[in-house]
């Protein structure tokens, strides 16, 4: 019943709009994980957004713009040389500090996330042939699980048992040895949340009329929140393996030094192209002209 | 001969005609009259010779007629005076007369005039035999006409002229005359000149060159002859004197020799005075040769001086050159090579003297001879070269010892010093041997010599000494015994701790109801930890040693533990070694120097380690003998492990009750700090967990000293 009343609500207030846009928009090319652990550097990775979307416009200069987005982030991690020490328990029962010590490691990082705009835009002409116009609002983020690609240039694994003080740092069969070229790759869950989202550019006409329109402009989309799904665990960078196995990746986020938010973000240059339904988009430079008799005010929608 | 007579006659008629023509231009009818005469005279002699006869009387007076008449008185003509030359030919004596008789004739002097009658024409000659005169009488003797008649005339016969010319002569001056001849023309009659030509031709006196007058002198000729005389000269010409300048040779700069010569072709006597002047030669001083040449020599008039020239050579003086002794010390510039010149000449200055010496090369100390280098002195003079040396002596190095310490018993330090003076780009590795010091190695101060040390031939070392303080010593005491009991039941221990110094130990134990010192013997009196300490104080070289404990160590063999089925562990939790080296059948194991051992598949054999300690000491633990069916002894376990933090967990272990008389338990965290001690051991007890999240050490002591550990997680 509730869904109803909205989508009633929704109805009415399509109908009551003055004009509707429909846009196809891609945007690129900069994005991040934002996820920056201690001992570490962040880099940016090539990303975008594909996406369509409707604009709503309630007069001369608002409106508001919905749509579904698909976009690819990628990011990359580099950890600073170093070891990371974490306690645990051997296959014979005793505890002992698992030490891994890296060489170049990094991880990069991709995702794809589908999300839903919610933005509010202003629009203004600067000349007849060019307006101005800023988004702004936020994004339902839907990301896929984060795959991350390890890799390290050196990598040695050792045991420091303090009750003979002393160290495994050479005794493969039990774990503990010296791998170069280390690879590994593993996947980490991620939880849906808002992105807020700012885009601001110009738009120029297509054709003999507003009826087409070509957006250029750029625009950021940035994680409002955590999207880890799990808080991860304060274990080792790499796995434990008594059995002398290659250690297996367990990604900076399940170490205590990683144990920090994932904030993908996004920026560039974004790419519209708009058709405008509207009776009035057919009057070239009549944009600054919008009739105002069936301008109704945006209504919150019931929730 | 008819016509030849015709002719002649007609020749002699002729002139004769001439004349008559000549006078008698006028008369034609003479001139017709004499022509026709004369053509019947010719062809009549008759009519000639009357023709004739008249002619010769009376053309100029007029014209007779010849006529015919009887008893007539007999006229001679044609019949006159003359004079004759001696030499002429004979003559007809072309006498006529009125008279048919033939005409004869008689010389007076037939020494002088002979005549005679051809017998060719029947005429009658003269003949000329000397000079002088003759009367020649014609006579015609009567016949019927004419009376008989004489004529006489003289005919003079004069000299004949002799032409008789000097010939011209000539000689050498100083030679003897040539003979003087003559030239004779004149001579007729076929006379010789020897018989004619008396006497002899005489010249002009003098002996000198010139012209002398050949003079007839007592030439005479013979009476026939007057002789022309035709002079001529002697003429006296120079004679050749040969004058051969000798060579001569000079040196440069002396005064010109006198030029001499010799002479050849005096003569005459003359002596070698007429010679005046002198020979002379070309200009120059210069080294080379130059022409003696005759200059104003004369030998007066008489003489024609042939010269023969000669070269005065002037040869190179010599110039001394002597070169400086020069000296300099090592290292340092040349001083300019200098010299001493003498023999210079001709108001030469120095300054013909160019170049440089030079020295033999070399830089060490030692003498380089100076040479004559570039030296050189233009081409009048040879350089006489005098060498000296160039003396590089030694430099001054200066050697600054250090002031070195060293502590007693040690090896000396080595003995540096600092140099100065180094030069000629030397390097300091010129410098070679040592420094020694005054010997002695109690503790004081000992002089610093200038001992082996040495900078080469080139310098000369000048020494600033120090002194080595040997301060007194700082000993250790050396002590790497294991004082290892229990590990086969030993009691009593030699205690093998050493001094550095050499120095007795003294040692003393901690507690001595666990052990006591007899000697250097520790003797055991009961299976516990406790410390032997040993000690130095020291003497007058040497500081009091640091004492040195070590533990009485019961149950050394603890100190391995056998991890996994592989490995080996040396227990190290005091961080007391730092090195091993692993046994294993009491071989070492190559390579096998780390903390832990790891087997090539199971443990299987009997294992020591020997351990180093941090202060060099070595430890070696009791054998152990593991199998991979009988691994080492002797565990303890924890569980659950990792326990939460408060919380109730289990330690157990496999010693038996026995072993665990008198064991104890220690939980301490990973920086050693004892959290609990448990004293009453069995084979399972439980424990709680430590509040703090952390790895403890859980530690099972035996009372025979061996051990057991584990590691729990408190999370």
């Amino acid at each position: 019943m509730k869904n109803l009343i909205i989508l009633i609500l929704t109805l009415s207030f399509l109908g009551s709009v003055e004009a509707q846009e429909w846009r196809i928009a891609l945007s690129g090319p900069l994005s991040s994980m934002g996820y920056k652990p201690s001992n570490s550097n962040s880099k940016l990775m090539a990303g975008g957004e594909l996406g369509t979307n409707y604009t709503f416009l309630f007069g001369k200069h608002f409106g508001i713009m919905t749509g579904v987005e698909a976009g690819i982030y990628k990011g990359r991690t580099q950890l600073n040389d170093g070891t990371m020490s974490t306690n645990m328990i051997d296959d014979q029962g005793s505890a002992f500090v698992y030490k891994v010590s890296t060489k170049g490691y990094e991880e990069t990082y991709q995702m794809t996330a589908l999300s839903i705009p919610f933005m509010l835009r202003f629009r203004t002409n600067l000349t007849i042939d060019t307006y101005w116009y800023l988004d702004a609002g936020v994004k339902w983020f839907m990301p896929s699980s984060l795959i991350i690609h390890a890799k390290d240039s050196s990598m040695n694994t050792s045991g420091y048992y303090p009750n003979w003080n002393v160290e495994f740092n050479n005794v493969p069969n039990h774990g503990f040895s010296t791998t170069n070229n280390w690879k590994g790759n593993r996947e980490e869950a991620l939880q849906m949340g808002l992105m807020g989202s700012v885009s601001s550019g110009f738009g120029f006409p297509l054709g003999g009329d507003w009826t087409k329109i070509l957006y250029v402009g750029f625009f950021a989309n940035f994680g409002v929140q955590d999207f880890w799904k799990t808080s991860g665990t304060t274990g080792a960078l790499v796995s434990y393996e008594p059995n002398g196995a290659m250690p297996q990746a367990n990604g900076l986020h399940n170490t205590a030094s990683g144990k920090v938010p994932l904030q993908p973000f996004s920026f560039g240059i974004t790419l519209k192209l708009g058709w405008d339904f509207s009776k009035k988009a057919k009057q070239k430079g009549k944009l600054n002209e919008a009739p105002k008799e069936n301008h109704k005010p945006i209504s919150q929608p019931k929730k | 001969m008819r016509t030849q007579r015709m002719l002649r006659n007609i020749s002699l008629y002729f002139d004769q005609m001439v004349d008559l023509l000549k006078n008698l231009t006028r008369k034609p009818f003479a001139l017709f009259f004499l022509a026709f005469f004369c053509i019947c005279t010719a062809y009549s002699p008759k009519v000639f010779a009357v023709a004739d006869t008249a002619m010769s009387g009376n053309f100029g007076k007029g014209i007779a007629i010849p006529f015919k008449a009887e008893a007539i008185p007999t006229q001679i003509s044609n019949f006159n005076d003359s004079t004759k030359t001696y030499g002429d030919a004979d003559f007809e004596l072309g006498a006529t007369s009125n008279s048919p008789s033939p005409i004869t004739y008689t010389s007076s002097n037939p020494t002088i005039i002979t005549v005679y009658q051809s017998t060719v024409n029947n005429n009658w000659y003269a003949k000329i035999h000397s000079a002088g005169s003759a009367i020649i009488t014609a006579s015609v003797a009567a016949n019927l006409i004419f009376f008989a008649a004489d004529s006489s005339v003289t005919i003079t016969v004069n000299k004949a002229k002799l032409s008789v010319s000097a010939n011209a002569q000539t000689k050498v001056y100083g030679s003897a005359d040539p003979n003087l001849t003559i030239v004779i023309s004149g001579l007729v009659n076929g006379d010789d000149s020897a018989t004619v030509i008396q006497g002899a031709l005489s010249r002009a006196t003098g002996q000198n060159v010139g012209t002398y007058t050949i003079t007839q002198n007592t030439l005479t000729a013979d009476t026939n002859y007057t002789i022309v005389y035709t002079g001529a000269n002697l003429t006296i010409t120079k004679a050749n004197l040969s004058i051969s300048a000798n060579a001569q040779t000079k040196v440069y700069g002396s005064a010109d020799p006198q030029f001499t010569y010799s002479v050849t072709g005096l003569t005459n006597n003359d002596a070698q005075s007429v010679i005046t002047g002198s020979i002379s030669r070309n200009a120059g001083e210069n080294v080379g040769s130059y022409a003696i040449v005759q200059g104003n020599l004369s030998a007066g008039g008489n003489y024609n001086i042939q010269f023969t020239g000669a070269n005065l050579t002037i040869s190179k003086a010599n110039l001394n050159i002597s070169a400086n002794a020069q000296s300099k010390a090592y290292g340092s510039a040349d001083p300019q090579l200098t010299y001493t010149a003498t023999g210079l000449v001709n108001n030469d200055a120095q300054s013909v003297i160019t170049g440089s010496l030079t020295r033999n090369v070399g830089e060490n100390v030692g003498a380089y001879a100076i040479n004559q280098g570039s030296i050189v002195a233009g081409n009048n003079y040879t350089i006489v070269y005098s060498g000296a040396n160039l003396t590089i002596g030694k430099a001054n190095l200066n050697i600054v010892a250090n002031a070195q310490t060293k502590v007693y018993g040690a090896a000396d330090p080595q003995l540096t010093y600092n140099v100065s003076g180094l030069v000629n780009n030397d390097a300091l590795s010129i410098v070679t041997g040592s420094l020694n010091r005054v010997a002695g190695e109690d503790v004081g101060k000992y002089a610093i010599n200038l001992g082996s040390l040495s900078a080469g031939g080139n310098y000369t070392l000048v020494f600033t000494s120090d002194y080595l303080s040997i301060t007194q010593a700082q000993q250790q005491i050396t002590w790497d015994q294991v004082l290892k009991v229990g590990c086969g039941a030993v009691m009593q221990i030699k205690l093998t701790a050493s001094s550095s110094s050499g120095l007795p130990i003294s040692y003393t134990v901690s507690d001595p109801s666990v052990a006591t010192i007899n000697g250097n013997t520790l003797l055991i009196n009961k299976i516990a930890q406790a410390n032997v300490i040993a000690s130095q104080p020291g003497n007058n070289n040497y500081m009091a040693a640091t004492d040195v404990i070590l533990p009485i160590i019961p149950g050394l063999d603890s100190f391995v533990h056998q991890k996994w089925s592989d490995i080996l562990v040396f227990d190290n939790s005091q961080g007391q070694f730092n090195a091993w080296q692993w046994y294993k059948n009491d071989s070492p194991i190559s390579g096998d120097t780390l903390q832990y051992y790891q087997e090539n598949g199971s443990l299987n054999g009997t294992y020591y380690v020997i351990a180093t300690g941090v202060n060099g000491g070595k430890l070696s633990t009791c054998p152990i003998t593991i199998s991979p069916s009988t691994p080492l002894a002797g565990s303890i376990s924890v569980s659950p492990n990792p326990v939460s933090r408060g919380a109730t967990f289990t330690i157990s272990n496999n010693y038996s009750s026995q072993a665990l008389q008198g064991a104890k338990i220690t939980i301490t965290d990973m920086l050693g700090t004892q959290i609990s001690v448990i004293n009453t051991i069995s084979a399972s007890i439980s424990v709680q967990a430590p509040g703090n999240a952390g790895i403890y050490i859980i530690r099972l002591m035996l009372a025979n000293g061996q051990s057991a550990s584990i590691n729990l997680l408190v999370e």
